[in-house]
């Protein structure tokens, strides 16, 4: 099993700036899921023995594939159900059956923040779940090198004073340019010396002081609270049309008339 | 789309405002670390004007038993071949 540990808000920010990195436990457990769901197209039974051995597990020492799966599922504050379906926290939910490997991944990519942010006792975590896509999409819309600088600034690199002095007891813990105290807050708010790119950046500031104070300690788009109410409305949702059954070797057309609102935004969008 | 109710589209329409408002808030936010950043270094490059900072003195290496040049194969020569005073090997 990989072994869970206290993640940091540096580990938190690394894995939000990138759509492409994963956290280990999160790779493994979508390695697992992803299996079970190949698993249930070939051979449904043998997928559906396993969500059953998951299901009755209820130990804490896993002893084979599907206890280490329930084991996993129970640390990220997931459950497991006999119909083999899968539900989180705020509303999350996925269904090893019916959806498919991508869209699976997609929910436990967006739903691990939530378990971060549960396991982290941080400055600047502050009370609101990251959004994960949405930052990574930002970052990446800066050139490499002023990445590389945004980078250093969220995972430690630019250290402060306070915390230079944990490892060289010579070091002050005053700002090396203005003699104050070195802060998160001062650099970015009040240090004189660099009064000057402040006020090139009004706006910047305006919303570090007002809006998002949690962003001096790391900037990481928030999720929107009526994300979880959108997500309750959508489990409220039956399909129990009486679809007809189709034959999976001939080719099927779909038409539809492409309406849809907000199409670029995947949670906000409603198509007809 | 007008079977939907009002309220879930208003909804949706909300949390795609929300998401664009963020955006921007975040673009704006990452540009002046960026300049911010860039300029800190900058100026604790320059290092004239740096306050607070203690001096640094250059280490004394006049007592070094290495040699101060010897790197690589040169150390690992000095000391295969290193004794203390008056050491003598066990044959």
């Amino acid at each position: 099993m990989v072994s869970v540990i206290l993640h940091r808000l540096g580990l938190l920010a690394f894995f939000s700036l990138s759509q492409r990195l994963l956290d280990p436990l999160l790779y493994v457990i979508l390695s697992i899921l992803r299996s079970i769901r190949r698993l249930m197209t070939i051979c449904q039974d043998e997928a559906m023995s396993i969500v059953r051995l998951a299901c009755q597990f209820d130990g804490t020492r896993p002893f084979g594939p599907a206890s280490t799966l329930k084991r996993y599922l129970s640390i990220l504050g997931w459950q497991i159900h006999p119909d083999a379906s899968l539900s989180g926290p705020e509303h999350f939910g996925v269904s090893l059956m019916d959806d498919s490997c991508d869209w699976i991944c997609k929910v436990f990519r967006q739903a691990w923040p939530h378990f971060l942010i549960t396991n982290l006792n941080r400055k600047g975590t502050g009370d609101f779940i990251p959004h994960h896509s949405l930052t990574a999409r930002v970052f990446a819309s800066f050139p490499p090198e002023e990445q590389s600088l945004l980078i250093r600034n969220a995972v430690g690199g630019f250290q402060i004073a306070a915390t230079q002095k944990m490892w060289d007891s010579d070091t002050p813990i005053t700002c090396p340019l203005c003699g104050l105290e070195d802060s998160r807050s001062h650099r970015c708010l009040e240090c004189i010396p660099l009064a000057e790119v402040r006020n090139r950046h009004p706006d910047a500031i305006a919303i570090l002081q007002s809006e998002r104070p949690d962003w001096v300690f790391i900037p990481l788009a928030h999720s929107s609270p009526d994300a979880i109410v959108q997500r309750a409305f959508l489990k409220t949702i039956k399909f129990d049309y009486d679809l007809p059954q189709l034959d999976v070797g001939s080719k099927i057309t779909l038409y539809t008339d492409g309406g849809a609102t907000n199409p670029c935004d995947a949670e906000a969008r409603l198509a007809s | 789309m007008k079977r939907v109710p009002q309220v879930v589209t208003d909804m949706l329409h909300e949390l795609a405002t929300f998401h664009k408002n963020e955006v921007s808030r975040l673009h704006n936010v990452l540009e002046y670390l960026v300049d911010l950043n860039r300029c800190r270094i900058g100026a604790l490059k320059q290092g004239f004007n740096i306050v607070g900072q203690p001096e640094v003195l250059e280490a004394d290496i006049s007592a070094s038993l290495l040699p101060p040049k010897a790197m690589r194969l040169d150390a690992l020569d000095f000391l295969k071949s290193f004794a203390p005073a008056h050491y003598v090997p066990f044959v």
